[in-house]
């Protein structure tokens, strides 16, 4: 999220708070801000919430044009449209709304209840012991940015509304996931024989199960797309990419800021070469859990990498409604001609695909 | 940038607080393995980044899976995995406290430590040097003899003469002591002197004799661990071309075996139970052979460490006979050879103990204590040497020496009882020794030179053996002439210097200032840090210097001079109290003398009285009389006496 400075604002470092110590500079009045992460902290003016930027420095929210925080409900005048947003892409695959294209999600979870995305996903969970919806938000995060559709209280649209979203729990939360639960899944998915779209926002780590998970993934129809997430920025210039992303059936998606590119070109250093696209570093406003109209805000290539699944889900349904063969590297090459090799001038709009 | 640097610098620091040994670091990355999926967290890659220092705070699933992939016997472990999203998972968080304290300077810790070393010096200023003799003698240049066995003396009498007299006292006590307790080992540097070198060479286990009773003669210094630690020093020369020796080389490897296999059973440091060195055998048994992850993630830090010293037999890395061979075989040699192992461990516990206890009971343990913790000692060496046997069949290593180093001598024997005087003839009877044993192929010491090494040797000797400063005092001043780093301005062209000036201020005209503000009392002690620049050098009639302060800390020497109690304050001194700029002319006194008569003007400093409230500092013109305490000599011209 974006915000902008509306008067003069102190940059405080350790603490969401004013004091003597903390003070670090000032940000001058008309100055656009990147908000990392809303919190809550010292009260000025009946107002506590302080914004976290990218340096983990505090600014007081009155400072900046405001943000509604009184409600949880999202009422931003402007829509939110993921699939209008999506630059490149002619009219006629936007307006499938991958309405003939089921995606799988390997996540968290999807937390059901929320407006959005009451009555679209299909369940399943992988792992024992634990309750089927999302607790921690990121599968609901990645799910609502593929399928939300908006309503009177949450104004956002997901790229691909109308597809079939099936979410398979794999992980109780961000940092917990196991190889064997998604070889099980993904075992699941190769059996029920229709999945279009399989996304993947996560990294494993198994010399072992990972060649499982690679032979499962070969046995599934050459029309079955999957999408994985790479490492974010400077991650994304090592030697190796994560599991599975590093699979070169599996279509592989970072997220890089723009500060980062020029720094390690800069260097001399190129790009992991199986990378295949990029966005740019941002954060993506989704639907949040435990609340049916909450919002959240996350950043990291988890949810480019679920935009660019929505966005397979409408070439595969724009070649299913006009009876086009396709197969797993058509959709790649269709997602080619819409994006632009990557520099320093690219990052003029967030929803440009990039390329290494 | 900056920011990265100092999580990096915090997180390295933090490595020695979690990383133990592979023993228990083994049952910690055991503890966070449920499945044989392993889950990172700051804990975790502290731990791993001690055998593989590519993985930091900012490393994730992937690159521990990555570092992890060359080592046979934990490639398997899984890592757990996470979502790619940043905002909730961030591994940095923890150090970001660590951070947050990096600012805000208190020197009141600085300040109190500067002031009373400069009271110390300004004491030492009046009362020293007498060592000219001394040194004139360790200056003979065909002496290198002395110079090679007391290498410490030599260093600190060559500069304490030039810029730091008035430092020798405690600093020449530490360095004869330092040089007597490393004698053994300075006799080695005096075999390895180029000139002595192409016969000494011929027998490297003489050497390496030498080095080993410099690491026995730590006996009471060291836990039997510790020593191992020690060992594979002994094998090292840093000299090029007979560290690659195969012979020494192979030397080191055995040692350096011995220590890996000590280290990574030794307790826990944080235990502090002083009643054992290593895990008992039993204790290894239970939690590390029987259990199949834990006796994997063990070896395989046993495996990374073989692998990060580059050990070799033979010329040929130690790590490359264990990926060619089979793992689940090696596993089953070291589960053998471990077990042997961790009870050898034992039987040198309990024999180090017998003497701590002996110790700690008033006894001396006798040398025959002493001969059985070396022999047990040495004896563990021979699983050094196994091991290598087991990664090169064909090594037939000259380890003979390791049986002669059994039988000690008198030179350890009397270094460790600091029998001083006694160790000095050891020393050269030693030399005469070693002389015969190569038919009379090398002079160390040449006979003119014999009497003053006996002489000086033995005073080396006596100073070394004083059991307080006291002593060493009063054996010096019998001979001592003053003198002072002072008087360097009074012979140099110009002299650049960090100088304090200790003493008494008065203010030089105008009224007293109100009690509000600093400079209130007409007289108060000064201690001014500053650059003082001398550039009127007139030899015995003195100097003239121009001083710029920058700080006074003469509120904490007047505490530190005045406080019977000699307790701690407890105030906070920040550094603005005590910055303190100022300009003076200094007139250095006379012959010898190291006092100064300076007038000029001072600001502040708001700190004036330790337990009074600061106060506001203002500029005062000041007529001082101090003791001139040069600090560190930045630059100088030469001599005004030669061209």
């Amino acid at each position: 999220m974006k915000v902008k400075s509306i008067q003069e604002v102190e940059i405080r470092t350790n603490t969401p708070s004013v004091t003597d110590s903390n003070k670090k500079g000032i940000l001058n009045p008309g100055f656009e801000l990147e908000v990392f992460e809303i919190i809550e902290g010292q009260a000025i003016s009946g107002n506590n919430i302080w914004y976290k930027d990218k340096n983990g420095d505090f600014l007081w929210s009155g400072g900046f044009e405001k943000y509604n925080t009184d409600s949880k409900t999202f009422d931003s005048k402007e829509m939110i449209d993921y699939n209008a947003q999506l630059i490149g892409l002619s009219d006629e695959v936007k307006k499938t709304q991958g309405n003939q294209a089921v995606i799988a999600i390997l996540d968290t979870g999807v937390y059901t209840q929320h407006s959005s995305l009451v009555g679209k996903v299909d369940q399943y969970s992988f792992i024992s012991s634990s309750d089927i919806t999302d607790k921690d938000g990121h599968g609901t995060s990645c799910a609502s940015i593929i399928s939300s559709i908006s309503n009177e209280n949450f104004n956002l649209s997901g790229i691909a509304n109308q597809a079939q979203i099936i979410s398979c729990k794999i992980a109780e939360n961000r940092t917990d996931f196991e190889s064997q639960t998604v070889l099980k899944a993904l075992e699941f998915l190769k059996n029920q024989g229709n999945i279009d779209v399989v996304n993947m926002s996560f990294q494993i780590a198994s010399t072992q199960t990972e060649v499982e998970i690679s032979k499962t993934i070969s046995e599934f129809p050459k029309t079955t797309v999957f999408v994985a997430a790479c490492r974010n920025n400077d991650k994304l210039f090592k030697s190796y990419l994560s599991f599975p992303a590093s699979n070169n059936e599996i279509i592989a998606v970072g997220q890089i800021a723009k500060q980062t590119l020029i720094e390690y070109v800069s260097k001399g250093e190129a790009f992991n070469k199986d990378i295949d696209f990029l966005m740019e570093f941002m954060s993506y406003l989704t639907a949040g859990i435990e609340d049916a109209d909450n919002i959240d805000s996350q950043i990291g290539s988890s949810f480019s990498s679920s935009l660019i699944s929505g966005l397979c889900a409408l070439i595969i349904s724009y070649f299913k409604q006009n009876k086009i063969a396709y197969d797993r590297e058509k959709i790649k090459t269709e997602i080619q001609k819409i994006s632009q090799k990557i520099n320093a001038e690219s990052f003029n709009n967030n929803f440009k695909i990039l390329m290494p | 940038m900056r920011k990265v640097t100092a999580i990096l610098i915090g997180f390295l620091l933090s490595v020695q607080a979690f990383s133990q040994t592979q023993y228990y670091d083994a049952l910690n990355l055991k503890i966070k393995t449920i499945n044989n999926t392993l889950e990172l967290d700051t804990i975790v890659l502290t731990i791993l980044n001690h055998y593989f220092p590519e993985i930091n705070s900012t490393s994730d699933a992937t690159d521990v899976k990555h570092s992890l992939k060359d080592n046979p016997f934990i490639n398997s472990l899984e890592i757990k995995g996470t979502a790619l999203s940043v905002e909730k998972f961030n591994p940095l968080g923890s150090y970001k406290n660590a951070l947050s304290t990096i600012g805000g300077i208190d020197v009141t810790t600085f300040s109190k430590g500067l002031s009373m070393f400069l009271i110390e010096r300004a004491k030492e200023e009046l009362n020293v040097a007498f060592f000219q003799k001394f040194k004139d003698y360790f200056d003979k240049e065909e002496n290198i003899a002395i110079r090679t066995l007391f290498p410490k003396t030599t260093e600190i009498i060559g500069s304490i003469l030039a810029y730091q007299y008035p430092q020798m006292l405690p600093v020449l006590q530490e360095a004869f002591q330092s040089d007597m307790e490393a004698l053994p080992n300075n006799i080695l540097n005096l075999l390895i002197l180029p000139k002595y070198f192409d016969e000494i060479e011929k027998f490297p286990e003489l050497l390496v004799i030498f080095k080993l009773f410099n690491s026995l003669k730590q006996l009471t210094q060291l836990s039997p661990p510790e020593l191992f630690d020690s060992l594979p020093k002994i094998a090292q020369f840093n000299k090029s071309g007979f560290d690659t020796l195969p012979r020494v080389q192979n030397l080191y490897t055995v040692l350096k075996l011995t220590e890996i296999v000590s280290n990574s059973v030794r307790v826990e440091k944080v235990t502090n139970d002083t009643t054992k060195y290593w895990v008992s055998s039993k204790d290894f048994y239970q939690k590390i052979l029987k259990d199949s992850v834990a006796r994997k993630i063990y070896l395989g830090l046993v495996y990374q460490q073989i692998k990060n010293e580059k050990l070799q037999i033979n010329g040929k890395l130690i790590i490359d006979h264990i990926n060619a061979a089979n793992v689940k075989q090696e596993i089953y040699w070291f589960d053998n050879f471990l077990s042997k192992a961790v009870v050898q461990f034992d039987k040198i516990s309990s024999i180090s103990l017998e003497i701590k206890k002996k110790l700690i009971n008033g006894e001396k343990p006798g040398i025959v204590d002493y001969c059985g913790y070396v022999n047990s000692t040495i004896d563990f060496t021979e699983f050094g040497i196994e091991t290598a046997r087991h990664f090169n069949p064909g090594i037939n290593q000259n380890i003979r020496l390791i049986s002669i180093v059994k039988n000690g001598n008198e030179l350890f024997e009397n270094t460790y009882s600091k029998n001083y005087s006694l160790a000095i003839n050891n020393a050269l009877t030693l030399l005469d020794t070693i002389n015969n044993a190569l038919e009379g192929k090398i002079v160390f010491i040449d006979p003119k030179l014999m009497d003053g090494m006996y002489k000086y040797g033995r005073f080396i000797g006596n100073v070394a053996s004083a059991e307080n400063p006291e002593d060493v005092k009063n054996a010096i001043s019998a001979v001592a002439l003053p003198s002072g780093s002072s008087s360097i301005k009074k012979y140099q062209r110009w002299n650049l210097t960090v100088n304090a000036y200790l003493g008494a201020t008065a203010r030089l005209g105008g009224k007293e200032n109100p009690t509000s503000r600093t400079w209130n009392n007409p007289i108060s002690m000064t201690t001014p840090i500053g650059l003082n620049l001398s550039f009127f050098p007139m030899e015995k009639r003195g100097s003239f210097s121009l001083f710029a302060s920058l700080i006074d800390i003469g509120a904490i020497v007047d505490y530190q001079l005045t406080d019977s109690t000699k307790k701690s304050f407890e105030q906070k001194i920040y550094l603005e109290n005590i910055l303190s700029p100022g300009v003076y002319v200094v007139y250095g006194f006379w012959g010898n003398m190291p006092l100064a008569l300076s007038v000029g003007g001072q600001y502040g400093p708001g700190l004036t009285k330790i337990g009074d409230n600061l106060k506001n500092p203002t500029w005062r013109w000041n007529v001082s009389l101090t003791v001139d305490i040069p600090m560190i000599s930045l630059s100088q011209g030469r001599k005004k006496n030669k061209n």
